[in-house]
C-alpha cells in the first residue's frame, strides 16, 4: 500500500505511462540482493533505493581504502577504515528512510550464499572476480532468483539479465573462469553507468514493464561511446543450468 | 569472374590452393591496440580458431591476450559471429563478422 509520502516522492515515475502505482506498489513490495559494494554495488543500490525498492540487502566482507574512492560512491573520505556494509547502509537509509536495507557483512561462499539469496526477487552481481560470480549464479539458477550480471574494465562495460530457466545462465556464456591478474583498471563512470542499467533492469524485472537483456549481452565501450548487443546462446551441456 | 573476386581468392587461398573464407573481424577496445589500432580487420578462414590463428599470426602481439601458454583459446575471450554467440569450433562463412569480446572482470 502506497502512501501520501509515496506519491510524492516517487511521482515523476509513477506517472511513467504503464508503471503507475501499480508498478511503484511491485517495487515497494521486493526485495534485492545487492552482491558487493564496489563501483558497482554502491551506484546500483543509490538508484534501487531512490526508486523505492522495499527492501535491499547489502553484502560486502571489505573494509573501504582510500583507492576505493574514484568509483565507490557510497564510501567517502570519512568512512576509510569502516566495514563497506555500514558506509553504505547508513547513507542508503538517509537517502531513503522508508527503504528497509540489511547490511550484511560477509565474503560470499558456497556455505553462506543460499541463505543470503532466500527470498529475494532479484539478486544484482556487483563483484568483481568470477569465482564469486560462479557461486551467486549457481545460487540463483537453483533458487529460480534472476541475476543481473554487469563487469568492468577500464572504460568498458558489460551487462545481461539471466533468468533462471529461461536464457542462458552465466556458466553458459563462461563455461570456464578466466584467470585473473593484476588490478583491474576502473574509472569511476564505467560501474556508474553499467549499475544504472543494472537498476533499469531491476525496475523493469520487479515491475513487469519493457523488456530486458534476457539472452542478449550489452557491451559499453566508453572510449568510442559505442553500445553493442549481441545474442547469447544457451548450453545444453551446461553444468549449471543444462539438462 | 571480376578482377577484385580473383584477387579476393588469390589471397584467401591457402597453400594447397583451397579458397578459405573472408570474414570481418572486428576486435574490442583493449584487442585493437595490438592489431596496429585496427578495429575491423578482414581475415581468410574456415572457422573461428582457425580465424584466431591466421588474425595472431599477422597480428603476433594479439596470441597472449585470446590463447593461454599452452596454446588453447583464452576462457575470457567470448566469439560472437553476426551477433551471436559461438564456440570456438564454430564454421565460418563468406562475408561472416566474427565479434571478439574479452570479459569485463571487475566490479
Amino acid at each position: 500500500m502506497l502512501t501520501e509520502s509515496d506519491l510524492i516522492r516517487y511521482g515523476r515515475q509513477i506517472s511513467y505511462p504503464g508503471f503507475g502505482e501499480g508498478g511503484q506498489g511491485k517495487l515497494k513490495r521486493s526485495h534485492v540482493v545487492v552482491a558487493g559494494l564496489g563501483g558497482l554495488g554502491t551506484a546500483s543500490s543509490v538508484y534501487l533505493a531512490c526508486g523505492g525498492i522495499g527492501h535491499i540487502t547489502i553484502v560486502d566482507g571489505d573494509f573501504v581504502e582510500l583507492s576505493n574512492l574514484n568509483r565507490q560512491i557510497l564510501h567517502w573520505e570519512g568512512d576509510i577504515g569502516e566495514r563497506k556494509t555500514l558506509s553504505a547502509a547508513r547513507k542508503l537509509a538517509k537517502l531513503n528512510p522508508s527503504v528497509e536495507v540489511t547490511p550484511i557483512f560477509e565474503r560470499i561462499t558456497h556455505s553462506n550464499v543460499g541463505g543470503i539469496i532466500e527470498g529475494a526477487h532479484a539478486v544484482i552481481d556487483g563483484m568483481d572476480n568470477f569465482e564469486t560470480r560462479f557461486i551467486l549464479n549457481s545460487a540463483c539458477v537453483g533458487a529460480g532468483i534472476p541475476f543481473i550480471h554487469a563487469g568492468i574494465n577500464g572504460l568498458l562495460g558489460e551487462i545481461t539479465t539471466i533468468i533462471p530457466g529461461k536464457t542462458p545462465c552465466f556458466a553458459c556464456i563462461f563455461p570456464q573462469a578466466p584467470a585473473e591478474d593484476g588490478t583491474i583498471p576502473a574509472f569511476g563512470v564505467t560501474p556508474a553507468l553499467m549499475a544504472a542499467l543494472q537498476a533499469t533492469e531491476a525496475l523493469k524485472l520487479l515491475a513487469g514493464f519493457g523488456d530486458l537483456l534476457a539472452g542478449k549481452m550489452l557491451y559499453f565501450n566508453g572510449e568510442t561511446m559505442e553500445f553493442t548487443v549481441v545474442d547469447l546462446v544457451r548450453n545444453p551441456e551446461c553444468s549449471v543450468c543444462g539438462f | 569472374m571480376s578482377i577484385w573476386s580473383e584477387i579476393l581468392s588469390a589471397a584467401c587461398a591457402d597453400s594447397e590452393g583451397m579458397v578459405k573464407m573472408s570474414v570481418t573481424v572486428r576486435l574490442q577496445l583493449l584487442l585493437s591496440q595490438f592489431a596496429d589500432g585496427q578495429e575491423v580487420v578482414e581475415i581468410a578462414a574456415d572457422n573461428n580458431i582457425d580465424c584466431l590463428n591466421n588474425l595472431t599470426a599477422q597480428f603476433p602481439g594479439l596470441r597472449r591476450w585470446l590463447f593461454t601458454k599452452q596454446g588453447e583459446v583464452a576462457a575470457y575471450v567470448r566469439l560472437f559471429i553476426n551477433r551471436r554467440q559461438a564456440s570456438v569450433d564454430a564454421e565460418l562463412k563468406d562475408g561472416d563478422e566474427l565479434l571478439i569480446m574479452l570479459a569485463a572482470v571487475g566490479g
